[in-house]
């Protein structure tokens, strides 16, 4: 990894932080920072079109920290904005993100949120300061943060709704909670999430996705009575684990969202059998009945690509820009349903942990490619694009300057991706699949043809 | 006064007792406006807003075969992607992690400079400061200093820190400032011997505007014949330090680039030719005719025959008072405010409601000249801080909100109609086709007629200057 990052992709765990809490309809960020560090994130995504519904750009309270803050100290700053935050804004909880300068000046941000809770009001915080990481970082910790903030608060404050509310009428159908599907990061997050919520379903478990639904916040409360949490990748297990610690809500984790009918299969069934209750069978039945059906309608339209298979030859020598989670969901559907050789994966983001280092995550990801590295630095990632012996580049918007160079297509499948709004697109599953399989035959066919 | 020979220029606070918190009426703020000095004011709820060192990343990154370092976390360079949109992507981050903020990050400066050398073998590096470094008070200069003699190119500290000053406009002080300090003027370029002595163009100074609208402009100045030198936006280090030869300088916009031609003017006597912003059919004439009588009787002639059949044009294509009767609120910055009222007086409109970011010694003088606004009308000076314009809408009654931001969607809320203006031209003639164009398509959003907001009913209902407070010290 470079200490000097060209034109950086992972912001920072601020910027994580601010993202995820965007995306939960309920919760309202409050952040203690200068007036620009949550406008860079918001600037970064609007590149992309990835505008949120509520408390974005110049929406979101700050306490635009000035020097004399940082001279003497930005605490009681930061009281009188949570003071007036909850008078101006209409939220159901408040969540103060520290940043940088009051993370160095030394802001007790926690005794600023307990005042408050003290007081009645539902304020929680996340000492989220951007140099700690980077988005991932920032999804994991805020995620983490929320869970813990939320059980204390149910000590301490008494709300009109009661923090965990259970639907005596749902509870027959077994809840499970997403982790690890980050919003914005993961460009088509909501789709995605969609099409989890839409498997799981189809075996009966309800899915608590928190950020794709109207009432999110009150799915977080409810994630303490889920009956399992499915973790994607790294960045979505510390909350899992908060959530099995405090409430021993047991969790499954999986390298990477399902792609594709096996893989979507595999990713039920191993669902199902860490359910280990006497229900099993039952929802293995149904497992059955709705897979029978899946499969099927998924064949055939793969068939239907077969001769676009040949002609514009699919099978192609593959690179991969993106996240783990990205890359590892990616890299084995195509090398199942197109036999496609994965040449080079880059991943993009980094664990900063003792036992998930690069070495052993290259262990873990070697047989997916030929070559794995990790950067996010624009410069270094074309220059690795260029040496491969890649002819379609799978990555982000960034990576068009590397695709123009090699004269190959790009599909752009990982942030940041530019002037192109999403909403409802998908590429996980198996509705997911299709879209994917339209995308990658799509660009393949124009380059071919042009 | 010339701060050229000053290190690091002050802030606009500190120069010109801008004044960025206010919420009363038009008649209030000329009272505190008054006198030597501007009394200062403070928010108690604030919502973030884009700072100087945002301004510094994007006007710099827009200079031609220049690198702009970051220095800082990560996040600090993230609208780096937006312009990364827009094909600029020469900017870098220094990457801090926890650890440069306790040991100091001379080291990463050092290694990144060095290796954007090597790299893209810049005209020159921008290195732009952020609040970890300032906080840490790392030594940029010496790291400067040193590689500036090691390498041989122009490096720049642009200071910059994100919690000096709340207004953004200090951003493009502190980049003028370096620009003026280092680069114009300046032979010490490797194309500095190129024969460059044609003083026949003038400089258009730009800071904020969008491709869309200074392309609305040269359009014009190319049509007339008329040489011009665009910066610091869209420039390069060869036409920035040109701008010392040049005839004459316009600002697009006075309160951000002012600064700039005075010291032109007194550094290099390159005169500083008064303009108003090119915005409707008045001013456009003026701004025109204004830089076509600084060459000769005969150019003057042909901008007035360009006018006339512009004019002409544009009247047939817009529908004067369209917009009869239909109430404005203005959001935008105050030297422009002048125009849009102009020009949505002609369409037969009217601005009884506006925002701007700040308002200091020098602009002030714009808020008497507002013929058409009367003593009461609601003023609200603030960079973002859309709580107190939704306040406002939810108040008094306006059909249209005209923005030249973005984030303009709260305003619905109020029943007013969004007009973002931020992706349009707003200048020139084409900028007349667009803001009519703009305002005559708009309405409010499907959902937003269904939807809730995010603030408290009892905010809107209570008095819009609630947590502006006088700043004690």
């Amino acid at each position: 990894m470079s200490d000097i990052l060209k034109l950086p992709r992972n912001g920072c765990a601020l910027h994580g932080a601010l993202q995820t809490v965007q995306k939960i309809q309920g919760l309202v960020p409050i952040v203690h920072a200068t007036g620009g560090c949550a406008i860079q994130n918001y600037l970064a995504n609007k590149a992309g079109n990835y505008y949120s519904p509520q408390f974005s750009g110049n929406d979101i309270p700050g306490t635009a920290i000035q020097e004399r803050h940082i001279i003497f100290g930005g605490a009681s700053r930061l009281r009188e904005q949570i003071k007036n935050a909850v008078k101006v804004t209409d939220g159901q909880v408040y969540i103060v993100l520290n940043s940088c300068p009051s993370a160095m000046v030394g802001d007790d941000v926690d005794a600023m949120c307990r005042e408050a809770q003290q007081q009645g009001e539902p304020v929680i915080d996340s000492l989220s300061a951007g140099f700690h990481g980077d988005v991932h970082y920032g999804y994991q910790k805020v995620l983490t943060d929320i869970i813990s903030g939320l059980e204390k608060l149910s000590a301490s404050v008494s709300t009109t709704t009661p923090l965990s509310q259970e639907d005596s009428s749902e509870k027959e159908i077994p809840v499970v909670n997403i982790f690890g599907i980050i919003p914005d990061k993961d460009i088509f997050f909501k789709g995605d999430l969609t099409e989890i919520t839409r498997l799981l379903n189809g075996v009966g478990i309800k899915a608590n996705t928190f950020f794709n639904s109207p009432d999110g916040l009150e799915q977080i409360k409810k994630a303490k009575d889920a009956s399992l949490s499915i973790v994607f990748g790294e960045w979505g297990k510390e909350p899992a684990q908060k959530l099995e610690e405090l409430y021993k809500v047991p969790f499954i984790q999986f390298d990477s969202a399902p792609l594709g009918f096996d893989n979507s299969k595999d990713f039920l069934h191993k669902v199902i059998e860490k359910f280990s209750c006497s229900e099993t069978e039952v929802y293995k039945k149904k497992a059955d009945d709705f897979l029978t059906e899946e499969e099927q309608k998924f064949n055939y339209h793969l068939d239907s690509v077969r001769e676009a298979y040949y002609e514009n030859h699919l099978g192609r020598r593959i690179a991969i820009v993106g996240d783990t989670t990205t890359a590892a969901k990616y890299s084995k559907f195509l090398q199942k349903y197109f036999g496609a050789q994965i040449d080079t994966i880059i991943i993009t983001d980094f664990f900063p942990t003792e036992t998930l280092t690069s070495e052993t995550r290259v262990e873990q990801l070697k047989s997916l490619a030929e070559n794995i590295y990790f950067s996010q630095d624009a410069t270094e990632i074309t220059k690795l694009l260029q040496s491969s012996d890649s002819d379609i580049i799978l990555g982000s918007s960034l990576e068009e300057d590397a695709a123009e160079k090699k004269s190959v297509p790009l599909l752009e499948i990982s942030y940041p991706v530019f002037n192109r709004l999403i909403l409802t697109k998908s590429h996980t599953g198996i509705s997911g699949a299709f879209s994917f399989i339209e995308d990658y035959a799509s660009v393949c066919q124009k380059q071919l043809q042009s | 006064m010339s701060y050229i020979e000053e290190r690091k220029m002050v802030t606009r606070e500190k120069r010109l007792t801008s004044l960025s918190h206010f919420n009363g009426t038009l008649e209030q703020l000329l009272n505190e406006t008054e006198g030597n000095e501007i009394k200062q004011r403070i928010r108690t709820f604030m919502q973030t807003y884009e700072d100087e060192i945002i301004a510094a990343i994007r006007v710099l990154s827009s200079v031609k075969s220049s690198a702009v370092i970051v220095h800082g976390v990560a996040g600090c360079s993230a609208s780096a992607l937006a312009l990364a949109a827009k094909n600029q992507s020469n900017i870098f981050s220094t990457n801090l992690q926890e650890r440069d903020t306790i040991l100091g990050s001379d080291e990463k400066l050092r290694n990144a400079i060095t290796k954007i050398y090597y790299e893209l073998h810049p005209e020159v590096v921008f290195v732009i400061g952020s609040p970890v470094v300032a906080i840490n008070n790392d030594d940029i200069n010496s790291v400067i200093f040193e590689l500036e003699d090691e390498l041989g190119i122009k490096i720049i500290s642009i200071y910059t820190d994100g919690f000096k000053t709340k207004t953004k406009v200090t951003g493009y002080d502190i980049i003028l400032h370096g620009l003026l300090r280092n680069i114009v003027g300046k032979d010490d370029f490797d194309n500095a011997d190129e024969s460059e002595q044609n003083d026949d163009f003038i400089n258009i100074i730009s800071l904020s505007e969008n491709k869309r609208s200074i392309k609305s402009l040269t359009q014009t100045l190319d049509d007339l014949k008329i040489a011009y030198n665009i910066l610091p936006q869209f420039s390069s280090v060869k036409n920035i330090r040109k701008a010392s030869q040049a005839k004459a300088s316009v600002v697009l916009n006075a309160e951000e680039g002012e600064y700039f031609a005075q010291d032109l003017e007194t550094a290099f006597k390159v005169p500083y030719l008064k303009t108003p912003s090119p915005i409707g059919f008045q001013d456009t004439a003026d701004f025109i005719l204004k830089i076509a009588k600084l060459f000769d009787s005969k150019k003057e002639e042909e901008a007035i025959t360009y006018i006339q059949k512009r004019e002409e044009e544009i009247r047939n294509k817009v529908k004067l008072k369209q917009f009869e009767n239909k109430i404005f609120y203005y959001d935008g910055k105050l030297t422009l405010l002048p125009g849009f009222e102009k020009l949505l007086t002609t369409l037969g409109g009217k601005i009884s409601g506006f925002a701007i970011n700040f308002v200091d010694l020098d602009n002030r003088t714009i808020l008497s000249k507002l013929k058409s606004f009367g003593a009461l009308t609601p003023v609200i000076i603030g960079n973002g801080q859309n709580f107190e314009k939704a306040n406002a809408l939810a108040k008094n009654h306006y059909d249209y909100y005209l923005s030249l931001n973005s984030s303009v969607s709260f305003a619905a809320e109020a029943d007013t109609i969004p007009v973002s203006l931020s992706h349009l031209s707003i200048f020139g003639y084409e900028g007349i086709l667009d803001i009519f164009s703009a305002i005559s398509n708009a309405k409010i959003f499907e959902t937003q007629k269904v939807t809730s907001g995010i603030y408290k009913d009892s905010w809107l209902k209570k008095s819009g200057s609630w947590y502006v407070k006088n700043e004690t010290k």
